[in-house]
């Protein structure tokens, strides 16, 4: 593309401007100020538009630097350019907002071509794209280039600035930002948020908070399933509360039925009480005048009366009996006769007593301690049961005090061991598959390379060698080339020599001829002249043949050393030369860059190997540590029971035995309560027996004495008995009949005897109570017993009626306690004694209403305890929401974090690919074409500049011919510039390639150059300008007269 | 949201409904209907119960009666049968309806309960009053999908049809499901309503949220929806193409919730193709506006800034960089590694532009 024409209607300070431009160098001239940079901003902005991205209609801000002061409609202008397939094509812009528009016409085809081209995002033709195949951004960066000097460059490690800066346009377009800058910011981007070693970054941090979230999540949700059992028993209990106060209140208000029961009945008693008083109290009042009779003689007196009675009566039966026993003793004299009775004593009552007593206390232990022994047994089933499950069940007692806890936190220590492993592993195949890779890419170069140990220094022995080789060869051309213009010299000198010498002959001849003929003496000296002549000439020609073999003979041996050193170098350069076919390279340049690329690849393959190495450890380590874990998983389980063979079952084996484990403590707390029970029972049977045996022993002692008694008195039988209870009341039979058959005749006649002595006494006796009673008669001022009787009489029901009354005023007193008659006539004089109540006693009531309270007390002890233990399990224990929401949270922090990082990492990855790549392509064309550039603007000076694919700046320093990547030393400022330059034009040439030629916009580039350099600088100028249009802007008059003189043209503004 | 707002979120519902309680006491209201989703079956807390209970017992002369609906179906283990309600607390626990009277017997309240998420049984259709009894004054109380009203992308519960329900002499038909207050109307004289949650519980619930007061009036029937919720959801979309600075898309933040007369909970989301400039300051227009919400976040559904096309024609390293990932992304098939692929694009650029460009998932502050 060739700018030809700029026509400015309004751009900042132009108005109504054109400038005609010509198609190689272009020199634009013109003091500061003077618009230099405003119409290079005119080309760009009609080229491009003024719109800052390509995603939006935001305008640069030269659009409102450049607008026209006076009209801003004006704001634009045309711009024709000529492409290289010979089009001319104009561009028609207003840039002012409210008018703004385009038109490009192809002037060549007559045709309005505006809506040819694809617009942007910020409505923006893309035109200038496609016909100078790059962005606005690239053209901006690439094709225009400002000052350049030591002095924006830095003065020191100018290269490694100048290297920054073709990096960047490289990379980016732009010469502020590089891929190296764009990868540290990746790199620092993925440190910030925490790499896969990282601990404290926030990408780890959040992982770790994470499994901390997922832990107290499986906590919470373990808590609320324990706590909803303990919720379902507390509802349990509560129930069982509800029921029992509601059977507690059904008592309570039957206790209160049966209280106002018992009231009314006092009420009622009270009353009969009282009307039981009032009718004493009347009735007493009847027989107040036998108060005084001596009540207490009437026992005595009744009693004489009773005796004089009795006394009678007895003497009277004593007559009877007296005469009976008479009888009775003369019958049993003669039947005691035939009969031999034995004498037995009465037996002593005591010991049936107490043999009486002593079996029914054993028989009521015996009841209790068949209870206990059946309660005993029973416990001991129980506790034998809960033995046997606790004997199928594992060992936990020995296991841990916590087996839950230890088991929870093993299995959770494995799962995480597990997931570390598996994320290890996946990283190892990762790196893995990424080495395989690198080996697959790099295994062409390394089959290319293996012959070689170094190839770096073969190529530098090769290259120093040729370089020796092709000196010394030049020496060689050159000695042979001097033999051979000696060869030629002697050859060319020799006709001579024969011709002379000839002549010499042929004078000396003459001469001798003439001597001979004339014999003038004076021709001997002639003839002598020419004798010595043809002499000098023959010596001479001789001695040049003689030299002209020796110089054939040292040519020969030139050329073939010059045959045997090309021949060593062609050998050496087959190689190379093989080389390079394979590689498709064209200089060794480029094979060395292929080599240090395949170097670049085996380090970054080596790295990959070490981390694949250490990423080895790494997966071996979660292995051993899983192994370890699994193992002491293993060990864990196999002390409760459970036999682990896969990591698979270890979730499975965690469950059952937690679930054992609860089984376990159940079946435990049965035992115990059992073994405890048994204990007890055993105690009280140990009592009971005891007891029973003290009994048993006492029992015996008593049945001995008694059988000993029974055997004293002759009893025999008595062991046929078992009892000695059941042999005493025999004995007792058996004696009383012996002693009853023994003792008639003694009594018959002891009764004869006693009837008579009775007889007497009872005569003596009667006559004494006879006038006792008389006495005690007269004294009660009665004629009669039947008097005294009566008067007796009235005086007891005196008394009775006294004490009744007493005894009713105390119950009265008893019934009413603190009340009064009347308050509880007022208080239950209404209550139904009938009222309906289930007939129990208040105390039967009271004591059930007891029993209910105990239960219920127990009740609310266990429902309080399980409130304890509600509040205890949800203490400090955050909701499974607040849980959850967290976790939630967290979930997508990391998702997010893991996100960048991932991208970042990714991001990096490609960079690092593609710019490799393009370094690699770039770097080779561009060290090239700015190796010529720089011989060109430095006259030769420096012919070689290097650039390998890290696009490292090296140079071949023309004093020391090596290559020097720190020549800041070495060069002058001048000459960095230089290079500078060289590789900017470079840089256009390469995106010219195969395209559009892009003219280049040089913003006074030389404003630091001295005389000499911007001559050159100019001259290579020119010669840039042959294929690539420039357009070149200067305030400096050297430049301009150096264009000049160049034949440029010079446009001043 | 961040984690803490939940609980704020939480106390908030129960200020709410604390309110309608007091509201209850102070009209005093003979009867309080709740059409179901009073908690969540498997996250309730026994502090939540207790809350509720004592809520309850604030009331003893109103009688409560509960729907249980599919948030809180009664289940064995519900609290609606573990927990001791008070005695003017009455709950329909079975898919079936039950009818019980109210004040002293003028009101009868008809109602049917989930008693498992999802109910096979559907009752709803089902309710029938008896020609005699037709003139007393009958209410019903239900949780469920009414068909015509039920979003098409929405699971449905114990869907039914209004005109099925609205049976001769039901005078009022309170449900629950949807969170938004809407009358169903039809060819019927019963009046139904989805008195909607009393304030909102997302994003998507927007707008007033109400509880409603029925008054019965010689026979007149008067639905009156009275303002309840504490706190408001906002979810507002801004078209920044015009903004030049972050400024103006502050401004015009405030100005969005001026109107409001208490602070709510903001989803602000930035569309349209805004410059480079704000775009990169979305934290710190996201922290100069949040003190006006109780809780804002801030979505950039912004263009991106730059022409991923376009740049991917650039003969330079990022050119080729953004090609690379321009194609792997039109291969890629998984959502989830497009996403991955267009930050990495993103940051591969902003890394070439040396542009700030903000970490998601860190915490803020």
């Amino acid at each position: 593309m060739k700018l030809s024409k700029l026509q400015i209607d309004g751009y900042g300070r132009f108005i109504e401007s054109e400038f005609e431009l010509a198609p190689g160098l272009q020199i634009i001239a013109g003091a500061n100020e003077q618009g230099k940079s405003t119409t290079r901003h005119f080309i760009g902005d009609m080229l491009y538009g003024q719109k800052r991205n390509t995603t939006k209609r935001i305008y640069e801000e030269s659009n409102e630097l450049r607008m026209p002061w006076g009209n801003a409609s004006t704001f634009g202008g045309r711009l024709t350019y000529i492409l290289d397939n010979g089009h001319e094509i104009e561009v028609h812009r207003n840039f002012d907002r409210k008018h703004e528009s385009l038109s490009v016409f192809n002037r060549t085809l007559g045709q309005d071509i505006t809506n040819d081209f694809p617009v942007l995002k910020n409505r923006e033709s893309t035109f200038a794209e496609a016909h100078l195949n790059m962005t606005k951004s690239v053209f901006i960066g690439t094709a225009t280039i400002s000052h350049v000097s030591l002095m924006e460059l830095g003065d020191k490690e100018a290269l490694v600035s100048i290297r920054e800066r073709l990096l960047s346009l490289t990379d980016s377009g732009d010469e502020s930002r590089s891929a190296e800058d764009a990868l540290q910011w990746l790199n620092a981007r993925s440190i910030s948020i925490g790499q896969k070693t990282a601990r404290t970054k926030p990408l780890p941090m959040t992982r770790a908070r994470l499994l901390d979230l997922q832990d107290e999540y499986q906590t919470v949700l373990d808590a609320r399933q324990e706590i909803q059992v303990v919720e379902r028993q507390h509802a349990s209990i509560m129930e069982e509360i509800g029921i029992l106060l509601n059977e507690k209140t059904a008592l309570e208000t039957e206790l209160a039925q049966c209280r106002n029961s018992e009231h009314s009945t006092r009420l009622s008693r009270a009353t009969d009480l009282t009307n039981e008083i009032n009718s004493c109290t009347r009735e007493s009042m009847g027989i107040a005048q036998y108060r005084d009779f001596p009540i207490d003689r009437f026992a005595h007196v009744s009693q004489l009366q009773t005796q004089l009675a009795g006394a009678e009566e007895q003497l009277r039966k004593a007559e009877n009996r007296l005469a009976e026993q008479q009888l009775e003793l003369d019958a049993t004299l003669e039947r005691l006769a035939n009969e031999g009775v034995v004498v037995m004593k009465e037996v002593n009552p005591e010991y049936e007593s107490t043999l009486t007593s002593l079996e029914a206390e054993i028989q009521s232990l015996n009841y209790r301690i068949n209870e206990t022994e059946e309660l005993h047994a029973r416990c001991q089933t129980g506790y034998m049961d809960a033995q046997q499950a606790l004997g199928n069940l594992p060992d936990f007692s020995q296991f841990s005090t916590e087996p839950i806890e230890r088991i929870t936190q093993a299995t959770a220590e494995f799962d995480l061991a597990c997931k570390v492993r598996d994320e290890e592993q996946t990283q190892f195949e990762h790196i893995e598959e990424t080495l395989e890779q690198k080996h697959s890419l790099s295994e062409e170069s390394e089959k290319l390379f293996a012959e070689f140990d170094d190839f770096g220094k073969v190529l530098e022995s090769h290259e120093n060698s040729t370089t020796e080789h092709e000196e010394f060869l030049a020496d060689l051309y050159h000695d042979s080339e001097d033999i051979k213009h000696r060869i030629d010299d002697i050859e060319s000198r020799l006709p001579s020599f024969y011709i002379f010498t000839a002549l010499s002959v042929f004078a000396l001849i003459a001469v001798l001829v003439v001597v001979l003929s004339t014999q003038n003496t004076t021709f001997y000296y002639t003839a002598g002249i020419f004798g010595l002549l043809f002499a000098i000439l023959g010596s001479m020609t001789l001695l040049s043949r003689n030299h002209l073999r020796r110089e054939h003979k040292r040519l020969s041996t030139t050329e073939m050393e010059i045959d045997r050193h090309e021949i060593a170098n062609q050998r050496s350069a087959k190689q190379f030369e093989e080389l390079m076919e394979s590689t498709n390279s064209s200089t060794l340049r480029e094979i060395e860059a292929i080599y240090d690329q395949f170097l670049n690849s085996q380090k970054d393959r080596d790295r990959y190997q070490e981390h694949l190495n250490l990423q080895q450890t790494r997966v071996d380590d979660s292995e051993a540590h899983v192994g370890e874990l699994f193992t002491h998983l293993q060990t864990m389980f196999a002390e409760i029971g459970t036999q682990l063979s896969a990591e698979e079952e270890v979730s499975g084996a965690a469950m059952n035995s937690i679930s054992q484990y609860h089984e376990y403590r159940e079946t435990k707390r049965k035992s115990i309560e059992h073994r405890d029970s048994l204990n007890r029972y055993i105690n009280e049977l140990e009592s009971l027996n005891t007891k029973r045996e003290s009994l048993r022993a006492d029992e015996r002692k008593h049945s001995l004495d008694a059988r000993q008694f029974m055997r004293d008195n002759h009893y025999e039988e008595e062991s046929q008995h078992d009892s000695a209870l059941s042999a005493l009341r025999s004995y007792r039979i058996k004696s009383a009949q012996a002693r009853h058959q023994q003792s008639d005749l003694e009594v018959v006649q002891g009764q004869i005897k006693v009837l008579k002595q009775q007889l007497d006494e009872h005569s003596q006796s009667t006559a004494s109570l006879q006038a006792e009673l008389e006495a005690a008669l007269l004294e009660a001022s009665s004629d009669s017993f039947e008097e005294y009787q009566d008067k007796y009489t009235n005086a007891k029901r005196y008394q009775e009626l006294r004490v009744q009354r007493s005894q009713c005023e105390e119950q009265l007193a008893h019934v009413l306690g603190e009340d009064t008659l009347a308050s509880l006539e007022e208080r239950y004089g209404n209550v139904d004694i009938n009222e309906s109540t289930t007939g129990r006693s208040a105390d039967a009531i009271q004591a059930e209403l007891s029993g209910i309270q105990q239960t219920l007390d127990d009740k609310r002890k266990r429902e309080h305890a399980l409130h304890i233990l509600l509040a205890e399990r949800s203490a400090g224990m955050r909701s499974l929401n607040e849980v959850e929401e967290e976790r939630d949270a967290t979930i997508a922090r990391q998702a997010d974090l893991e996100l960048e990082l991932q991208a970042a990492e990714h991001a990096s990855q490609i960079m690092q690919e593609v710019t490799q790549k393009r370094h690699t392509k770039v770097a080779p064309k561009l060290a090239q074409l700015a190796s010529e550039y720089l011989s060109v603007i430095t006259d030769g000076a420096y012919k070689e500049l290097l650039i390998n694919q890290d696009m490292q700046i090296s140079i071949r320093v023309p004093q020391t011919q090596a290559l020097n990547q720190d020549p800041e030393r070495l060069l002058s400022k001048g000459t960095v510039d230089q290079i500078y330059l060289s590789l900017r034009l470079a840089m256009i040439n390469i995106l010219s390639e195969g395209a559009e030629q892009i003219p280049m916009v040089l913003d006074d580039p030389f404003a630091h150059y001295d005389d000499a350099r911007v001559k050159s600088a100019m001259k290579l100028m020119t010669e840039v300008a042959e294929n690539n249009q420039v357009l070149l802007f200067t305030c400096r008059e050297d430049v301009v007269r150096a264009a000049e003189a160049l034949g440029a043209p010079v446009l001043h503004i | 949201m961040p984690a803490p707002m939940g609980n704020q979120r939480r106390q908030s519902l129960r200020d709410v409904f604390q309110g309608i309680i007091t509201r209850a006491a102070e009209w005093p209201a003979d009867v309080l209907l709740i059409a179901g989703d009073l908690f969540e079956h498997d996250r309730v807390t026994r502090d939540t119960l207790a809350f509720l209970v004592t809520e309850f017992n604030r009331i003893p002369d109103t009688a409560i009666f509960i729907a249980p609906g599919n948030h809180d179906p009664c289940l064995p283990n519900s609290p609606y049968f573990t927990e001791a309600w008070p005695p003017n607390v009455h709950i329909f626990t079975k898919p079936e309806w039950e009818s019980r009277s109210a004040c002293q017997g003028n009101v009868t309240v008809h109602g049917f309960g989930f008693d498992a998420p999802y109910i096979t049984k559907n009752p709803f259709g089902q309710l029938w009053i008896p020609e005699k009894r037709q003139s007393e004054l009958h209410l019903a109380v239900a949780h469920g999908s009414e068909r015509s009203h039920q979003p098409p992308d929405r699971e449905d519960y114990a869907p039914f049809s209004a005109k099925d329900v609205a049976v001769p002499g039901l005078d009022y038909l309170a449900l629950g499901h949807f969170h938004h207050m809407q009358e169903i109307s039809g060819d019927f004289d019963t009046r139904i309503f989805y008195a909607g949650s009393p304030e909102g519980l997302s994003f998507k619930e927007t707008g007033e949220h109400v509880h409603l007061e029925i008054e019965v009036e010689e026979g007149r029937l008067t639905v009156t929806p009275v303002p309840s919720a504490r706190i408001r959801y906002f979810d507002e979309t801004l078209f920044c193409d015009e903004f030049k600075s972050s400024q103006e898309v502050i401004e015009t933040i405030r100005g969005y919730i001026q109107s409001l007369d208490t602070k709510p909970i903001g989803r602000m989301t930035l569309t349209g193709a805004c410059d480079a400039a704000i775009k990169n300051e979305m934290g710190f227009i996201h922290d100069a506006t949040a003190l006006e919400f109780e809780y804002l976040e801030l979505v950039d559904n912004t263009a991106p800034i730059e022409d991923y096309d376009e740049l991917a024609r650039e003969d330079t390293s990022m050119g080729v960089f953004v090609a690379a990932l321009n194609r792997e992304i039109a291969e890629s098939a998984n959502a989830g590694r497009i996403t991955m692929l267009k930050r990495a694009r993103e940051l591969g650029v902003a890394a070439f532009r040396d542009r700030n460009v903000e970490i998601h998932g860190l915490e803020r502050g």
